[in-house]
């Protein structure tokens, strides 16, 4: 008994220490806290990309949203091979919101990228990495929508402050069929 | 004083048994020093990985086998997804003449999260032509993911992403 207080600290002291990233990762490929993980982050990708129940109708809006989620350190390679910081992005992005507005004046959903099968690749403590195959589309000039484009994309994401949070994405083109 | 010493003694016992977390084995914060020091140690790294590549050497020190880990995956320049085991036997299979291959320039760190960095580079594709000169026949961003395995960078995979000809 005279030891318990002992034994308290100890546990304590276990408790206060911070988890390591090795213990954060407690799943291996294909079980339930991977699947489970792979949900999180699916949801996570449509919140970047405004699609789904994250659709703003307004682009700025949208822009405003994903600058909120991603992470200080984010980038992108475009398609093209080009190199974009966050920074970049959020001021090529909304350089050019007034012009999807006009271009999507009400905001129909699914003007943009689409992304679809989002499968998780890897986790190393807060980090994971993803792919996808992400359809781009617009409006052409009957209104309709038509797909411009198609993309393989490396997505990573960083656990922050207990959300995961978008890291970076290297968009590769699919040549057209 | 007995006391101290025992809750001394389970104290450092406890901070012995759990592993340093992952941000404190990196800092977020780097000097332009150390960013260069880190540039320069996974640019090394990378050459290894290109090294391994294209010798074909599979198990071994500094092999594809070794310097990846175990969920190792590209993107190809052409969409197409592979895992450590397809990638390596693609690149058994290959044909790789000398002077033929893959050379990553200008490595950049962008970013580290924890144990793992993230870094991009720009990478010629060299070939041979039909006259049998060697001759670039892709350029690529490349975004590359290096993790740091028990005091060990190795590779975590790529995305390779072809520059359009001008």
């Amino acid at each position: 008994m005279r030891y318990l207080w002992v034994l308290v600290l100890f546990l304590l002291s276990g408790i206060l220490l911070p988890a390591p990233a090795s213990a954060q990762q407690t799943m291996t490929k294909g079980d339930k806290n991977w699947m489970e993980l792979e949900k999180v982050l699916d949801d996570a990708n449509q919140q970047w990309l405004c699609v789904g129940k994250y659709h703003k109708p307004k682009r700025q809006d949208c822009v405003n949203f994903r600058a909120s989620l991603w992470v200080d350190q984010f980038f992108e390679i475009y398609p093209s091979g080009q190199i974009a910081t966050k920074a970049d992005m959020v001021a090529s992005q909304t350089a050019g919101a007034p012009a999807a507005d006009k271009l999507n004046p009400t905001g129909i959903p699914g003007v943009g990228p689409n992304p679809q099968d989002f499968k998780l690749m890897a986790v190393y403590g807060d980090l994971a990495m993803g792919v996808d195959r992400t359809i781009f589309k617009t409006i052409d000039a009957s209104g309709n929508l038509v797909v411009t484009s198609e993309a393989r994309v490396l997505r990573i994401f960083a656990k922050e402050n207990g959300t995961w949070r978008p890291a970076s994405a290297a968009l590769v083109g699919i040549p057209k069929q | 004083m007995k006391y101290i010493v025992i809750v001394g003694i389970l104290m450092l016992l406890a901070m012995a048994v759990a592993p340093a977390p992952a941000a404190a084995q990196l800092k977020t914060s780097m000097s332009a020093a150390e960013v260069a020091a880190l540039e320069k140690e996974l640019y090394e790294v990378e050459l290894k990985w290109m090294k391994a590549e294209f010798d074909k050497k599979v198990t071994g020190p500094d092999s594809m086998g070794e310097m990846w880990m175990d969920d190792f995956f590209d993107i190809l320049p052409d969409g197409q997804v592979v895992n450590k085991q397809q990638m390596m036997d693609m690149m058994v299979k290959g044909e790789h003449k000398p002077g033929t291959g893959a050379f990553p320039v200008n490595l950049k760190l962008r970013a580290i999260h924890g144990n793992v960095a993230l870094a991009t580079d720009h990478t010629t594709i060299k070939g041979v032509d039909a006259n049998g000169n060697i001759v670039p026949v892709r350029e690529m961003s490349v975004l590359r993911m290096f993790v740091k395995d028990k005091g060990k960078w190795r590779v975590a995979g790529a995305g390779l992403v072809g520059i359009p000809p001008k």
